[in-house]
């Protein structure tokens, strides 16, 4: 009897699945992130710059991304940055931030900084590390200068130190010019 | 069964256990289907370890036999072996007739069966000895026992076989006579099969695509349960087995049975099941290794003289786990990984199986059917119909980490008809195999773009094939036309397409055989076969999760789907393989060299990088080239004294990349193993003693594609292709076996210890997936019984 309990659902399935005739449906990729933006601010106006960058399809379609620096970085500046990252594949957009945020304990944004630029911290999880949603930029000189962001996701493993171990979620580096203040 | 059986057995198997002299004599004659005699055909009698083998005129004899049940089992080279049931005291002759095995040119043939039925070799008792000491282990491990198999590894648990460097689409694998239709397009897909059921294990090596259609380029591994109508009794086995790499617990069980005395009809049950937690290597654990797997089947016969009938159903359920410090998120990962030296997670033993790990089902139902027809032949039917899925899980945001990042479904039927016909002087067959297939992916569940299209296929081939015997000699040539058609559904920015395609193609055999005595035998086999690329080497496409690396089918090229079947070059491979097989009482030896030429053959290698953002990502790229695969693979095998033998076993092969002049990605190092056995016999009550030491010798391969570190890739490196690190240096490591059987009263007892790795070497495989972020498994402790019983 356990046989046939067993057998017969799978000889069902195998013949009527056999004659399945339904078109696979186009995939709305879940947990994409197609855009990272950072917003920066003095708080003097018109001294703001946004970095973005989007990758339409995400790591797993063959479109170039687009990184664009609105605004330019001053020297002699502390900024406030704050990421945020979206799902722009869906209508509304959906909002990984929130996700990110939600599970802070198993993630950590790691920021490798050239010469003029210096990031810290203004934000901690659940057992006090850092998380890296919200930073404080500091730009001393003038010059080129690059940050690369990475976002690691560090489930059981999170030490709060860089890199540390787990998965790259996100690894994006911009190009910048800070300006004489 | 009335009480004087009874009562003679009893004394029959009280006799054989005290080790008391008996007086009985059995004699007997080989001859083959025409009758005429078969000297040097080797008898086996169990339950005892004598050996006869038949003079000139095919006569043997036993002496000093207990009165009792006994089997006769007769193996010849190029003939199936055949089994007989006797009841001694029997008074007349005994006369077994040998049926030619349906494979005589077949190439190199070695085989390891539970029974001990062998056609190549002689050494029955080793050959046993060896698939017993290999239950718990997966199938893909088990086979690189044999000269020239090797095999292509994710971790410990995960084995595709590679014969003669060829692997995946071009290995086809008969389990129980249905030709397996399970997912094996990725790298880290092993065959969903549990080696539990065979008690023979047979690897083809030469071209047998004309039987077997364009899947069996590579060679063919036939996987044989014993057949359903030796026993007249209800008997069976039960083995268990405990590793302590791995703290693995092994169990089977197999119980068969006929309905009553002389019934035609006979059945068995079989079921297995493993558990085990992380391996460990020598100097950290390996986390997120363990395995759980169920497996069941049961088959219910009918045989009588003219006709049999088969009902056979099974179901194969694993679930593996995947080292977690494999998963890398991406380039910089994979080269902080490389670079270390070490996993970067390394955890406490456990049994919990994490993520990334893989759940994969395979229930297959079998239905068989034959009839002889005098004058005319056999005519053999066989319907397959096999279920398939496969379902990834990935580390995953959010609530979606029970949800799989690759869930496939593959349906397929198979159905062959063959007639055989056998006269004296030639034997042949001619024959059609249709098969349908249907794969589909749940993209509602993953919510990830699938890496492997849905498609719908549908293949039908027709063959003949005939032998022709002369002497001393047997002629054998064969063709095969096939036709596949393909539709694939897959997408174009978000746009369904569905490319369609029809293949046409020949494949072609021809061999010839001298058998300079009955000892030694020289065979030379060309063969000829054309294969379409399979889907996922056609249109793969995306993130592979499992491997940190975005691959890309032949027909997607930056972005772009291609759908013109002018597009696609089919692989067309020649294969020229030249045996030469010496069996000996005390000296069996098995030489083989094979030259294969393949134009268009089908890889995947890393081309490039791509930038994303999760950062940039390593490409592979399928691609295709010529190559020639030139091997040679050597087995000797020999008695010194009475209770000493010794073995030897090299393989080599050479690739090389003809149209670009460079090596291939991929092919198993030169391999050379030996091993020393001692046998004492008998020591008190315990029988079949043994005791031995293997030293399998893997060295560096030497041709290993030229290294291109993560962080050093970028799109400009065409050309000669290349690998992320150096092939590993060559190791050397020491196994020890040791075993012995007791008698429980008319049942056995078997115990086996063996020791792998002993001294607990460090060592990478090439052919390992998982060398670049660990090492392979340290030492491994087995123990292994086995239970045989018979009610009555």
């Amino acid at each position: 009897m356990k046989i046939s309990r067993t057998f017969f659902p799978i000889l069902v399935a195998a013949f009527s699945a056999g004659c399945d005739k339904d078109d696979p449906k186009p995939v709305n990729e879940e947990e994409l992130i197609t855009t990272l933006t950072v917003i920066l601010e003095t708080g003097e106006p018109e001294e703001g710059v946004v970095l973005r960058f989007f990758d339409e399809d995400g790591a797993s379609g063959g479109i170039a991304p687009i990184v664009t620096v609105d605004g330019a970085l001053k020297a002699g500046r502390e900024y406030a940055a704050v990421i945020e990252l979206l799902n722009e594949t869906t209508d509304p957009a959906e909002d990984i931030t929130a996700e990110i945020a939600e599970e802070a304990d198993d993630h950590l944004f790691c920021f490798s900084t050239s010469e003029h630029i210096t990031v810290s911290y203004d934000d901690e999880d659940s057992e006090g590390r850092p998380i890296g949603l919200v930073t404080t930029w500091s730009v001393s000189n003038a010059g080129d200068a690059t940050v690369t962001i990475r976002l690691r996701h560090q489930h059981g493993t999170k030490t709060g130190e860089c890199p540390g171990g787990g998965d790259t979620d996100i690894e994006v580096t911009f190009d910048l010019v800070i300006e004489e203040g | 069964m009335g009480k004087p059986i009874l009562l003679i057995l009893f004394l029959a198997l009280a006799g054989v256990a005290n080790g008391q002299v008996c007086s009985e004599y059995l004699h007997g004659r080989i001859s083959d289907e025409t009758g005429q005699p078969l000297p040097q055909a080797v008898i086996q009698i169990e339950p005892s370890s004598y050996r006869s083998i038949s003079d000139v005129n095919g006569r043997f004899s036993f002496s000093s036999l207990c009165p009792g049940e006994y089997s006769l089992t007769v193996t010849y080279m190029g003939y199936e072996s055949a089994s007989r049931q006797v009841r001694i005291p029997l008074s007349e002759e005994v006369i077994i007739t040998l049926q030619p095995s349906r494979t005589v040119l077949k190439d190199v043939v070695i085989e390891a069966g539970v029974g001990g039925r062998s056609v190549t070799q002689t050494s029955v008792s080793l050959e046993t000895e060896d698939l017993e000491g290999l239950h718990g282990k997966p199938l893909g491990e088990s086979l690189k026992e044999i000269p020239g198999v090797s095999a292509l590894q994710t971790g410990p648990s995960i084995f595709k076989p590679v014969i003669d460097g060829l692997h995946s689409q071009r290995i086809l694998i008969l389990n129980n006579g249905i030709r397996q239709e399970g997912q094996q397009w990725g790298l880290e897909h092993a065959p969903e099969i549990d080696p539990f059921i065979a008690s023979r294990i047979e690897v083809l090596k030469g071209a047998e695509a004309v039987r077997y259609g364009s899947a069996a380029m590579g060679g063919v591994i036939i996987i044989q349960p014993p057949p359903l109508h030796e026993t007249e009794k209800t008997g069976g086995e039960i083995n268990t087995g405990f590793m302590s790499n791995n703290r693995m617990g092994i169990l089977s069980v197999m119980v068969e049975g006929t309905f009553a005395p002389q019934s035609p009809w006979s059945w068995r049950l079989q079921g297995s099941s493993r558990k085990g937690g992380d391996y460990h290597a020598p100097s950290y654990n390996l986390s997120n290794t363990g395995l759980e797997e169920f497996n069941f089947s049961g088959a219910l016969g009918f045989e009588d003289d003219r006709r049999g009938f088969e009902v056979y159903a099974s179901t194969f359920n694993t679930e593996i786990g995947i080292l977690r410090a494999a998963h890398t998120g991406n380039l910089s990962d994979l080269e902080e990984s490389i670079e270390s030296g070490r996993p970067w997670y390394v955890e406490d033993f456990t049994f919990d199986i994490g993520h990334p790990k893989q759940r994969t089902h395979h229930h297959l139902l079998k239905l068989s059917a034959h009839q002889h027809f005098p004058g005319v032949g056999r005519v053999s039917v066989l319907y397959g119909g096999q279920f398939d899925v496969r379902r990834e899980y990935d580390i995953r945001r959010a609530d979606r980490a029970g949800r799989p990042s690759v869930s496939l479904n593959l349906i397929s039927h198979v159905l062959d008809v063959s007639l055989d016909h056998e006269r004296p002087a030639h034997t042949g067959s001619l024959g059609i195999n249709v098969s349908t297939k249907s794969n589909t992916n749940d993209t509602e569940v993953t919510g990830v773009r699938p890496l492997l299209p849905d498609y719908r296929q549908l293949s039908a081939g027709v063959f003949f094939h005939e032998k022709i015997r002369r002497n001393k000699w047997t002629f054998e040539a064969g063709a095969r036309y096939d036709f596949q058609y393909l539709q694939v559904l897959t997408f174009e920015r978000n746009q369904l397409i569905k490319p369609t395609f029809n293949f046409n193609y020949l494949s072609g055999t021809l061999g010839a055989s001298i058998l300079f005595n009955p000892r030694l035998r020289l065979s030379s086999n060309l063969g000829m076969t054309s294969r379409p690329p399979h889907v996922s080497e056609l249109y793969s496409e995306g993130l592979h999760h499992g491997t940190a690396s975005i691959e890309e089918g032949l027909m997607r090229r930056e972005g772009e789907v291609i759908t013109d079947q002018s597009s696609i070059d089919l692989e067309f491979s020649r294969k020229w393989v030249n045996s030469l097989q010496y069996t000996a009482e005390r000296i069996t030896a098995d030489f083989s060299v094979y030259y294969n030429a393949i134009d268009n053959y089908v890889f995947i290698h890393p081309v490039g990088t791509r930038q994303t953002i999760r950062g940039y990502f390593p490409v592979l790229q399928y691609d295709q080239t010529d190559v020639v695969l030139a091997g040679s693979d050597l087995a000797v095998k020999a008695d010194i004294g009475k209770r000493w033998s010794v073995n030897t076993k090299i393989s080599y092969v050479y690739a090389k990349d003809i149209l670009n002049d460079d090596v291939v990605i991929s092919i198993p190092p030169a391999q050379w193993d030996n091993g020393i056995t001692y046998r004492p016999g008998s020591i008190g009550k315990l029988n079949e003693c043994f005791i031995g030491v293997s030293v399998p010798i893997t060295f560096r391969q030497h041709r290993a594609p030229r290294v291109v570190a993560p962080q050093d890739i970028d799109e400009g490196n065409s050309g000669k292709i290349f690998d992320f690190t150096q092939a590993p240096p060559g190791y050397t490591l020491l196994n020890v076996r040791a075993g012995f059987k007791l008698p429980i009263g008319d049942h056995t007892l078997g115990v086996a210890l063996s020791g792998e790795n002993l001294l607990n070497t460090s060592y990478r495989n090439y052919m390992n997936r998982l060398r670049y972020f660990a090492d392979d498994i340290g030492s491994n402790f087995i123990l292994r019984l086995s239970y045989n019983f018979l009610s009555h």
